[in-house]
């Protein structure tokens, strides 16, 4: 191989890690979420669960629920390791309609912290 | 001769190994805390075209920028291409150093073209204001140019500028409930001073002149995330639709000059550790151009490409939020 293939070779070696870095160290964005934001269902969900475009850090990262009147109904256990996608939330049944606001931060594994909350509403069957 | 040859290329063969092993270094340095660039509370404020970051960060960004400048006082017009590359490093949490510069090639009406680069910026930042909860930012800056580091064939000047700026965003995430659909919004601006250091140069008066504009933006990632998801599928939903108005007034000694600036409409895509913007750039009145020139931008966000080497302030006190 003659000096300049092989230069050739090592420049796009450095250019693929580049590359792999730019990939490997995104921070997290918060990339599907269910219930979605904004929607309107006629059953209380199982769980709430946010997944994210980057692996998250357990110590940080956090997930829980308030009613409209503010209090807190629910949240999520700490994530049992590093490197998970998703954040789960298990959501009590006994509340069978209402406003739930859900807040999250989000610790990735590059050390950035993402956050945002938004508004789910249940509406029951009978219309309350 | 041919020792010297063989020497030269062991070198060259050498650096080259080195710079790919301080790479590989770089990005493997065991992760652990850094703040985002550009991220106030759940408010990310994406770099824009015309209009400084509202915030300091570790970022690289080039942009290239063409508009046919209108012909004045005799001289012809000229299309003017520019390419604008500028390195930020934060020294601190809260403070950040910058330099750039601008290759510029000017192509006159019926003369011949030039090709060089303007004078060399550097610049000082700190952020002194951030309220997450607000989704709010702002940021003082002191600019130098400096004169006679350029080439004079593409105007750069013979003398140095001062800029002194106040940079600023503030979100829309606190309107109420009933027009959570306008909360994506969010609004950045700036106000800065050109002062040359010369009263006079090459016989005729310098002009102390202030730049200000702001920058409209709607963000469909806060959109989808925050507000209400419409199902907008990836990667249209990283999407932000911005209007800059970027816009300069002659303040003293201007020889006639008024207020110029355009308007600037354009989409920018966020993503993961680098955006891409483009848009129009449309003259606010004949004295800044006669037809609508354009803005594109490549920017990384070296913080998320190296978060704990080049990508992390220098001294890095604050805790994570």
């Amino acid at each position: 191989m003659n000096s300049t293939a092989k230069r050739g070779l090592q420049m796009l070696f450095v250019v693929h890690a580049l590359l792999c870095a730019a990939t490997a160290f995104a921070h997290a964005r918060l990339e599907s979420q269910d219930p979605r934001a904004g929607g309107t269902l006629t059953e209380p969900p199982h769980v709430v669960r946010l997944h994210f475009s980057d692996a998250l850090k357990a110590e940080g990262s956090h997930l829980w629920i308030e009613n409209s009147s503010g209090d807190r109904v629910a949240e999520a256990d700490a994530l049992p390791t590093d490197g998970i996608l998703e954040m789960v939330c298990t959501f009590p049944m006994k509340m069978r309609s209402g406003r739930f606001h859900v807040y999250w931060r989000a610790a990735s594994t590059d050390g950035h912290y993402t956050q945002g909350d938004y508004w789910f509403t249940i509406q029951s069957a009978d219309g309350r | 001769m041919v020792s010297s040859q063989i020497e030269s290329r062991i070198r060259a063969s050498n650096t080259l190994q080195f710079s790919t092993l301080v790479c590989f270094l770089a990005v493997s340095v065991v992760s652990s805390t850094a703040h985002a660039h550009g991220t106030v509370g759940k408010r990310f404020f994406p770099t824009t075209f015309a209009i400084e970051d509202p915030f300091v960060s570790d970022e690289f960004s080039l942009l290239f920028g063409f508009i046919e400048e209108p012909a004045e006082g005799g001289e012809p017009a000229v299309n003017e291409s520019e390419l604008e590359i500028e390195f930020s490093k934060r020294i601190t949490d809260r403070f950040a150093i910058s330099f750039g510069g601008a290759l510029v090639h000017l192509d006159p009406d019926g003369t011949s073209s030039n090709t060089g680069f303007r004078n060399i910026e550097f610049g000082i930042r700190q952020q002194v204001l951030t309220l997450p909860d607000w989704e709010s930012v702002a940021t003082l800056q002191l600019g130098f140019e400096l004169g006679d580091s350029g080439n004079r064939d593409v105007e750069a000047e013979s003398f140095s500028i001062i800029s002194p700026g106040l940079f600023y965003g503030i979100g829309a995430g606190r309107l109420p409930e009933s027009v959570s659909i306008l909360r994506p919004f969010a609004l950045s601006g700036f106000v800065n001073a050109d002062i040359p250091t010369e009263k006079r140069s090459a016989g005729e008066k310098t002009s102390v002149s202030v730049s200000w504009g702001f920058a409209l933006q709607y963000s469909f990632e806060y959109l989808q995330t925050n507000v209400m998801d419409f199902g907008i599928p990836s990667p249209l939903d990283r999407f932000v639709a911005i209007v800059e108005f970027d816009l300069q007034d002659c303040v003293r000694r201007c020889g006639g000059a008024g207020t110029s600036g355009s308007v600037n409409p354009g989409l920018i895509w966020l993503g993961d550790s680098f955006e891409l913007g483009l848009s129009a750039r449309i003259p606010i009145n004949d004295a800044s151009g006669d037809d609508p020139g354009v803005f594109a931008l490549l920017h990384f966000f070296v913080d998320d490409i190296f978060p704990n080497s080049l990508g992390r302030p220098i001294f890095h006190s604050e805790p994570t939020r």
